[in-house]
């Protein structure tokens, strides 16, 4: 998962074009770094890196507001569908 | 003329509905409620909400929910180029279909509605998207052919931490209604405010 760290860090600077100051805990949209139409992007990236789909019904800003929610959250769905 | 004529004539007869638009200016939930009355649609629920001047045509196909919002746009229960098919092939076919549009959806300006879709239950359909698939439940979509760009659920959290930033927000929290004339003046000067540093 730190890589899923590292790539996302790098995606939301170079890719969706946050600015300034980015930690783990920033709020990408509560924070107005990202606006709503960028979500599909960013789930759609972190689908790509766990291999796994995101259902729709857990697209919510706990599990996608910051670099820590989406590694948490990811590390959960990736441990829930090893153990299915 | 009294406006409850216009409102008898409209209902009575569809020939008379561009008159009370025009003369009335009945507000979309007046509107809704006189296109209820008269029975145009398959069902409609309560609540909603559909602006005058939305193209909405083949009524009888299309079902809604409760709270449905229809703002200025073009929704079709048949796709006209079958009559070219037709007249070109010597043919006679027939292509229309069902518009259901389930509780708590929101249609955008300039968005296009085709035939054989259905929509939600709690979905956004945001402004200019041609919508030609089925729009699924809680989904936020844009574009054309629209596509899921955001889910309602995250929308309102993110629509509540905005409003918690608005200076006018114990306003908004004391109408009682969407929308309250003797507050729109000040309400007004505060937004301006707010978004350029000065009253004026």
């Amino acid at each position: 998962m730190n890589e899923l760290r590292t790539a996302l860090r790098s995606e939301l600077v170079s890719q969706l074009g946050v600015k300034g100051v980015l930690t783990d805990e920033t709020g990408l949209f509560s924070g107005g770094l990202l606006d709503s139409l960028s979500v599909m992007d960013l789930v759609g990236f972190v689908e790509g890196k766990i291999g796994r789909a995101i259902p729709p019904a857990e697209i919510t800003l706990a599990n996608f507001d910051s670099i820590d929610s989406i590694v948490r959250y990811s590390r959960t769905l990736v441990s829930n569908g090893a153990s299915a | 003329m009294g406006s409850g004529l216009w409102r008898a004539l409209a209902i009575r007869n569809a020939r008379y509905e561009g008159l009370y638009r025009k003369l009335v200016h009945p507000d979309g939930g007046e509107w809704a409620e006189m296109l209820r009355e008269r029975g145009d649609f398959h069902a409609m629920g309560d609540h909603c909400w559909l602006d005058p001047h939305a193209l909405i045509e083949d009524r009888a196909y299309i079902r809604m929910g409760n709270n449905v919002r229809i703002s200025n746009c073009a929704i079709f229960g048949h796709d006209g180029s079958v009559n070219m098919i037709n007249h070109a092939y010597g043919l006679k076919l027939d292509n229309v279909g069902k518009i259901e549009i389930r509780d708590n959806v929101y249609i955008g300006y300039g968005a296009i509605i085709l035939p054989n879709v259905t929509i939600g239950p709690n979905a956004i359909v945001s402004v200019g998207s041609v919508v030609s698939s089925d729009v699924a439940e809680g989904d936020v979509v844009a574009g054309v052919p629209a596509k899921r760009v955001g889910r309602v659920e995250m929308s309102v959290e993110m629509l509540k931490l905005k409003n918690q930033k608005y200076p006018w927000l114990s306003m908004i929290e004391r109408r009682a209604s969407g929308y309250e004339a003797q507050m729109e003046p000040e309400l007004v000067r505060m937004r301006v405010k707010h978004f350029f540093g000065s009253d004026a």
